[in-house]
């Protein structure tokens, strides 16, 4: 089992002002391609709404994966436009367990998501402890 | 990690210590980023992006 701690953001209320923080669940991975690792840890919004993996464009070129060599698709957010995005299978670290996955990469994208199909069902069983702001990943 | 760590990088990547109590560098590009962190031969971060305070995420 591995656990993580929700990260506090700042929220700001309509007037501009901070309010309290947002606590996000994040999850701390790194990616490699033909044996190039990322050369540091990067942490993931754990996302149960999103069907898939998508991250930040840079991520793809970072480990040497030409991005535009993947499977184009595009990504669509609940009422949002859709974003391109290319398909690169990789494997992923979560401390020092790899896995084999497929991650969308986008140059639109600002952080990177672990969906559904290609993170939590890499897991017998992923708990939210909202309460404790813990994630634990079996 | 302290909850107004992050106050003064609305926006930008940064490098968090390996206890998350510092923000150790910071760029509004995580190229950028990296590049500072090489240079620098920092090692022992980890990335993440700070996302605008008043976003809200929905699937």
């Amino acid at each position: 089992m591995v656990s993580f701690n929700y990260i506090p953001s700042p929220k700001k209320n309509e007037k501009g002002e901070i309010v309290g923080e947002i606590y996000r669940p994040m999850v701390t991975v790194r990616l490699c391609y033909k044996h190039k690792i990322s050369p540091f840890p990067v942490n993931c919004i754990l996302d149960s709404g999103s069907d898939r993996n998508l991250f930040p464009g840079w991520f793809a070129k970072n480990i040497g994966i030409n991005l535009k060599k993947g499977k184009k698709k595009i990504i669509r957010g609940i009422g949002a436009m859709g974003i391109t995005a290319y398909e690169h299978e990789v494997d992923i670290y979560v401390e020092d367990k790899k896995f084999k996955t497929t991650i969308d990469f986008s140059d639109d994208q600002q952080v990177g998501l672990l969906g559904r199909s290609g993170f939590f069902n890499l897991f017998q069983k992923i708990i939210f402890k909202e309460k404790n702001k813990i994630i634990e990943l079996h | 990690m302290k909850k107004n760590l992050l106050v003064k990088y609305e926006n930008q990547w940064v490098a968090l210590s390996s206890d998350y109590s510092k923000v150790i560098e910071h760029d509004k590009e995580v190229e950028n980023l990296e590049k500072k962190l090489t240079k620098q031969k920092i090692k022992n971060v980890t990335l993440m992006k700070v996302l605008p305070f008043d976003y809200i995420i929905a699937p």
